[in-house]
């Protein structure tokens, strides 16, 4: 096999400093510089969190009415909605619970399970309700031992409700869309752990 | 007969037919509540309107006939009618009755157990306005309990009277009325008579919206996540066609609910039982759910039954009719098992030379509605069994002797339904589902599937034979009985088997004369046609 030769020249500079590329390492070694000086744009996680934007999907909830009560009445349109088929619903007369049985708490649901393993966090569920009665939260750093505990059962998720509402005691109103006159809620307020270290300093 | 002109289309209407079932006839729905082939026409609720040419206001199709005009005189030179289902003027009216139908109306569908087949959603979706205009308080009455299995939710009625024409025309019984007027009418029973006959049930479906509720069904599942299987009723002789509602398989998160029929509800035959079943057969499951289900075979062992597998209880079943030698073996059929089934015990005893019988089917009361505007009566049989007749068809019996078969000493008997043992033959071997007194002294039980577990035939009354289908799978262990019987033909050296229930049914359709005239195509459709498949 016949070698084919190719003649190339290496491009050199005017002069001698150009040809030691001290120059470029300069002008790259001031961008990096100044990086020193503005405001870092990592967290140190765990101990500073993120602020989520407040229609981030993260864990589901069920939410509750004024007098505690879930809100859900098992119409099942969530667990058809779902696209990973996560939600098992079994509706019951609520009649027995609650005795001042009005018009839409006549049924609710016994039991109420989300796989939180096979859910996608499309929030399909979220869309689908009638009720305004399964919602997303801000948590996303789920831990557990076993798959079994992924499952979340209706007392846990209405649990995510009353943790999630302690710290957005304004959740009400974000289901209503008022983002713009929400600048200082608890949503667009730092969430800081206590002894954080403050950022930019190594 | 006219000649009518429907949108574009052409259809001949017979003298006194009404336009929307004409309409119908060339696959055009026009939307309707009041309406109900098997009642007398209010033309009450509007839904129906058509625009006429030639008529003054627009026409309500469920009520109105056409008329054959004078040659002269014909629309566009042919036509007696030319009628328009879907103009403007059409649209304009059913937005506006949609709109009065829903101004008190709670829209509670997310409580709602018609949701998903109710009409009013769907004529809502499809023609409706999809807001209200009404500024003042809606008047949404309570809910009423009508009788030991019906509710009526009263701010979601529509008006429509087919369940008040129900109990005057179908029933007979007359206990819904409407009470008030306009605004404030509502259905109502009279203080002190309940909504309490043997046909109640039918108002369930016939209510178009979800103002009557069964309790029985109330908050069970959501009707979009049933699948329908066609099946008769086994609660008496008329063999009355019904539909198995159950949950459907490919629902992963609900797995553990798919094996439950939830509702039983009537399916349209006009030979048989028209558009209702009674509550008998309605509620036929929920008997079943008091009694204590067999699951798994089951084998005296020192004088107790104790648990088995299937292998060595079919064994001993063998075992045992060898050991007693054919002359003292018998076969008893039953009129709550299906042809086949009866079929294939006929031809295991004829296999051992062993004598078959049938048992008798339990009597009841015989319940006529007849009315002067019923076409129909509607008669509850008082054989309440669903196929003696096709019973002692299949075994080449006229009649039962159970009371002499029993004194055999090996007894072999399908299913335990009215059997009375005076005293224990040597050995009683049960092929049934439940517990009771029967099985208690049994030797051997092997566990059967109910009529909505398998497939198979009966054969009503008048003869005429109609199949019933698999909803669910058989609980535990329990088995079909033409399964069961194949098993045992096998243990005791019988060489045959049997692909599917139709198998049987072909061969069955062959060898008995009864069943001469029954066209297996009909009844397994899928088998026929594998069949033609094989042969091309
Ligand atoms: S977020 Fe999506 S996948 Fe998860 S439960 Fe809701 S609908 Fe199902
Ligand atoms: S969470 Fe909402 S959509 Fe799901 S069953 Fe309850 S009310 Fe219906
Ligand atoms: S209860 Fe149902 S069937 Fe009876 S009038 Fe009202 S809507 Fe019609
Ligand atoms: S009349 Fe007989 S067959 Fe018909 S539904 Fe009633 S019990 Fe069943
Ligand atoms: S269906 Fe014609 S008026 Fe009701």
């Amino acid at each position: 096999m016949a070698v084919s030769v190719k003649n190339i020249t290496v491009p050199r500079g005017k002069n001698w400093v150009d040809n030691t590329y001290i120059i470029p390492v300069i002008k790259g070694l001031i961008i990096t510089l100044r990086h020193m000086f503005k405001k870092p744009i990592v967290l140190y996680y765990p101990e500073n969190k993120k602020v989520l934007p407040p229609n981030y999907r993260g864990l589901h909830m069920l939410t509750r009415d004024e007098q505690g009560r879930e809100k859900c009445v098992a119409c099942e349109m969530c667990s058809t909605a779902c696209p990973a088929d996560c939600i098992r619903i079994v509706a019951n007369d609520s009649g027995d619970v609650w005795k001042d049985n009005f018009e839409n708490r006549e049924k609710h649901p016994i039991v109420f399970e989300i796989d939180e393993l096979r859910c996608i966090f499309c929030g399909m569920c979220v869309e689908a309700c009638p009720e305004d009665a399964i919602d997303m939260t801000d948590m996303h750093n789920l831990a557990d031992y076993t798959r079994q505990d992924f499952i979340y059962d209706k007392e846990r998720l209405l649990g995510v409700y009353d943790e999630y509402i302690k710290r957005h005691p304004d959740h009400a109103k974000r289901r209503d869309g008022e983002f713009k006159a929400m600048k200082n809620s608890s949503y667009f307020s730092v969430v800081s752990v206590e002894n954080a270290k403050k950022p930019g300093g190594h | 007969m006219a000649l009518i002109k429907i949108d574009d289309q052409e259809v001949e209407i017979a003298k006194g037919e009404v336009v929307i079932n004409a309409a119908k006839r060339v696959g055009i729905d026009i939307p309707f509540y009041c309406y109900h082939p098997g009642m007398k026409i209010v033309a009450s609720c509007r839904m129906c309107l058509v625009d006429m040419v030639g008529m003054p206001k627009l026409m309500p199709a469920c009520s109105t006939t056409v008329g054959e005009l004078p040659p002269g005189k014909k629309l566009e030179e042919k036509y007696d009618a030319v009628i328009y289902t879907d103009n403007d003027k059409v649209k304009t009216a059913r937005r506006a009755v949609l709109e009065f139908l829903l101004l008190n109306h709670p829209i509670d569908c997310p409580i709602c157990d018609k949701a998903g087949e109710c009409k009013l959603q769907d004529y809502s979706y499809e023609h409706g306005n999809h807001e209200s205009r009404l500024i003042d308080p809606k008047r949404i009455p309570e809910k009423k309990d009508l009788g030991p299995s019906i509710y009526l939710y009263t701010s979601r009625c529509i008006m429509c009277s087919r369940c008040v024409r129900f109990t005057e025309e179908i029933s007979g019984t007359e206990e819904l009325k409407v009470t008030h007027r306009g605004w404030h009418a509502e259905i109502s029973v009279s203080p002190g008579k309940p909504l309490d006959n043997k046909m109640m049930g039918n108002v369930v479906d016939l209510c178009p919206v979800g103002c009557l509720i069964d309790k029985h069904e109330k908050f069970e599942g959501r009707v979009w996540n049933f699948v329908q299987t066609e099946s008769i009723c086994p609660g008496c002789s008329k063999g009355c066609n019904t539909v198995l509602d159950t949950m459907k398989h490919q629902k992963l998160n609900l797995e553990e609910l798919v094996d439950t029929v939830y509702r039983i509800r009537p399916r349209e035959n006009m030979d048989v039982n028209q558009w209702w079943i009674c509550d008998d057969g309605r509620y036929h499951l929920e008997g079943d759910k008091k009694k204590t289900r067999i699951l798994v075979p089951h084998l005296r062992e020192n004088g107790a039954l104790t648990e088995t597998t299937w292998f060595s209880a079919v064994a001993a079943v063998s075992e045992k009719i060898k050991s007693a030698g054919a002359g003292q073996v018998v076969f008893i059929g039953s009129p709550y098992a299906s042809n086949e089934e009866n079929y294939l015990l006929g031809k295991l005893a004829k296999g051992l030379n062993a004598a078959t019988d049938v048992s008798k089917p339990i009597f009841g009361d015989t319940q006529t509605f007849k009315t002067d505007m019923n076409k129909y009566p509607f008669t509850i049989e008082s054989e309440k069994a669903p196929n003696f007749h096709g019973a002692k068809n299949a075994l080449g019996l006229t009649d039962s002797k159970i009371d002499q078969s029993l004194s055999k000493k090996v007894v072999v008997l399908l299913g335990s339904h009215n059997v009375d043992l005076k005293s224990k033959p040597e050995t009683l071997i049960v092929i049934g589902s439940f517990e009771d007194a029967v099985t208690k002294q049994a030797d051997i039980i092997l566990p059967a599937a109910l009529f909505t577990e398998t497939s198979g035939t009966y054969t009503n009354k008048d003869g005429l034979v109609q199949k019933f289908n698999k909803a669910i799978n058989p609980p535990g262990d329990s088995k079909a009985i033409w399964q069961i019987m194949i098993n045992l033909a096998q243990a005791s050296g019988q060489d045959w088997y049997y692909e599917t229930v139709g198998d049987v049914a072909k061969e069955m359709i062959q060898s008995v004369g009864g069943f001469k005239s029954v066209d297996l195509g009909t009844l397994y459709p899928h088998f026929v046609l594998q069949d033609e498949q094989v042969v091309a």
